[in-house]
């Protein structure tokens, strides 16, 4: 009965790995953010703050993982090149599905930041960037993806159906 | 803002995140233990080994990746101590269990008795030394059981 088991599954350590990389570069956004919390100036002007460009290069990724999936993200791919061959072989594989989920929750969070900000909302910015953060530290250093429970509990009240095995 | 404030700030940002993680850690293979008694079966006979002892009833679900972990460690604590059986279900395939059990989250352990009356429980992902504690605790008070009854 093992259901919960892909063949196919992936390394649960890569998703990690690229947490971990979101959530030090979510940081440096919210500290260039909170330097300048106000949203003022023009819509150019904002467009250029260094903290917007880093978030809107932030919820570009996501969208890159929830659209193709969390084994073709750039990250996934770096740590299969650099990080993989030097660690031990995984204890058990997980399924793609939840974490490719939990980029799209990153998504929806981090592009809430980047409209709020273009349309000049003060702390809109410092407010996403640090919700994004604190999945992403979870993640990382607590193996806690939040993104992917809230995938689980979906699938179980069955609002969203698994894709057919 | 200047530069002091906004690393205060950061510093309280990780540190709220840091308390949250280790809340959940904390939480995470949370053991409790159930009083004995003689009441009907907690567990359907039929999910769980009757020769064994003891049977790791482990409930799972689709999309739980600390499911397959846990089936690891509580397939080779199984292999190892003869009398112990492992059985993993779905939810999905026993919803009326799962509710009546008021199990709320996967994985979860139960440490079924072959009587079916359940020792314990363990919430959410453990490691092999704690489970191992469990069992060895669940084996001694049934030993202690058994014992009084040939008194």
């Amino acid at each position: 009965m093992n259901t919960s088991s892909s063949p196919q599954g992936i390394d649960p350590r890569g998703p990690r790995f690229g947490a971990g990389i979101t959530s030090v570069a979510l940081l440096v956004t919210v500290g260039l953010g909170l330097s300048d919390p106000s949203a003022g100036g023009t819509l150019a002007q904002r467009a250029g703050e260094p903290a917007f460009v880093l978030l809107a290069a932030l919820t570009a990724l996501f969208a890159w993982g929830a659209l193709a999936g969390i084994r073709k993200h750039p990250y996934g791919f770096l740590f299969s090149t650099l990080v993989k061959p030097r660690l031990a072989p995984p204890a058990f594989l997980e399924p793609p599905e939840p974490p490719t989920f939990a980029q799209l929750v990153g998504f929806l969070v981090s592009v809430t930041g980047v409209v709020l900000h273009l349309a000049g909302v003060p702390y809109g910015l410092v407010i996403a960037g640090s919700a994004a953060f604190i999945a992403s530290f979870l993640n990382a250093v607590f193996g806690l993806c939040l993104g992917c429970e809230l995938y689980a509990i979906l699938i179980r009240a069955r609002i969203i159906r698994a894709r057919a095995a | 803002m200047d530069s002091l404030t906004v690393s205060l700030l950061l510093l309280a940002l990780v540190f709220v995140a840091s308390l949250a993680g280790l809340w959940w850690k904390g939480n995470q293979g949370r053991v409790t233990r159930s009083a004995p008694h003689t009441s009907p079966p907690d567990v359907p006979l039929g999910l769980i080994d009757t020769t064994a002892t003891l049977t790791l009833l482990q409930f799972s679900g689709p999309y739980c990746s600390y499911c397959a972990a846990m089936r690891i460690i509580l397939g080779q604590i199984s292999r190892d101590n003869p009398g112990i059986s492992h059985r993993e279900i779905d939810i999905l395939d026993y919803p009326e269990l799962t509710k009546k059990l008021h199990v709320s989250q996967i994985p979860t352990t139960l440490l079924v008795t072959s009587t079916g009356h359940i020792h314990s429980r363990i919430r959410g992902a453990s490691n092999a030394t704690s489970v191992g504690h469990e069992v060895a605790h669940a084996l001694e008070s049934r030993k202690a059981q058994s014992d009084e009854y040939l008194i």
